[in-house]
């Protein structure tokens, strides 16, 4: 990815949520140089996966779906950790990096839904832009706080496919709840791929 | 990734329905606790998945 177009998304995903964060702990502070180190790392994360992959001579060698690019986000996020906790002591400064990884990857695969429904049946658009990323049900806590524990224990997310695959299986959840909520509407997986990568 | 990709991006924090994680304090003890996995929270003897496996 160029570097500008990168800092396009980290913009609209990072930053934004960061913001957020940040607000709400507010002796956080960004580590030095952390766009230039999430940048390299990015693109060694990007690299790995793509030489995984066996794709059509049609496509790019420099494309990877819109899964492995939120994997690829999230496992730079959690190997640089862009954001110092500093003196806070709570759960949520100490998993701030973590819970900026799930929910960054989940704002990239967002984008896209939103960018596929755009292309490919715009008069539905508007559903799927004010439908914010949905997580799946959770008891006891948030079901972010329990993926922030699971890269707390495991900071590799157990593989960068592994983690692909569940937000693919994120998206999933949050085409049905969009559907749930919109019922006269039949997304499906296909027209929403159609989204350029 | 198109150029005009994100341009429109929702302004918003686009994660729905999510607490944020706490901004109590907590020691370093009660933060292991906190992430820690417990034994008794995967109730592995009512999982009876291995029944529904081919032979």
């Amino acid at each position: 990815m160029e570097r500008q177009k990168f800092d396009e998304v980290i913009q609209v995903t990072v930053l934004h949520i960061a913001k957020g964060l940040m607000a709400r702990h507010p002796s956080m502070s960004w580590r030095l140089d952390w766009e230039d180190k999430l940048f390299q790392e990015y693109e060694k994360q990007r690299l790995a996966i793509r030489n995984k992959m066996q794709l059509p001579p049609d496509l790019s060698e420099h494309r990877i779906d819109r899964h492995k690019i939120a994997s690829a986000m999230a496992l730079a996020i959690l190997n640089v950790r862009p954001i110092d906790p500093k003196s806070d002591t709570s759960a949520g400064a100490r998993l701030a990096n973590e819970f900026l990884a799930i929910t960054s990857g989940g704002a990239i695969v967002w984008r896209f839904v939103v960018e596929g429904i755009k292309k490919n049946r715009p008069k539905d658009a508007p559903k799927y832009v004010s439908t914010r990323f949905s997580f799946p049900p959770s008891s006891d806590c948030p079901y972010s706080t329990h993926a922030c524990k699971m890269l707390h224990h495991h900071p590799d997310g157990g593989g960068d496919l592994v983690l692909a695959n569940m937000f693919f299986l994120l998206e999933a959840c949050h085409l049905r709840t969009v559907e749930s909520k919109h019922p006269q509407i039949d997304p499906t997986l296909d027209e929403i791929k159609q989204a350029s990568v | 990734m198109k150029s005009q990709s994100t341009e429109s991006f929702d302004p918003e924090f686009p994660i729905a329905g999510e607490v944020f994680l706490s901004t109590e304090p907590m020691t370093d003890d009660e933060f292991l606790q906190f992430v820690r996995i417990k034994n008794d929270e995967i109730p592995i003897e009512n999982v009876d998945f291995l029944s529904d496996l081919p032979a």
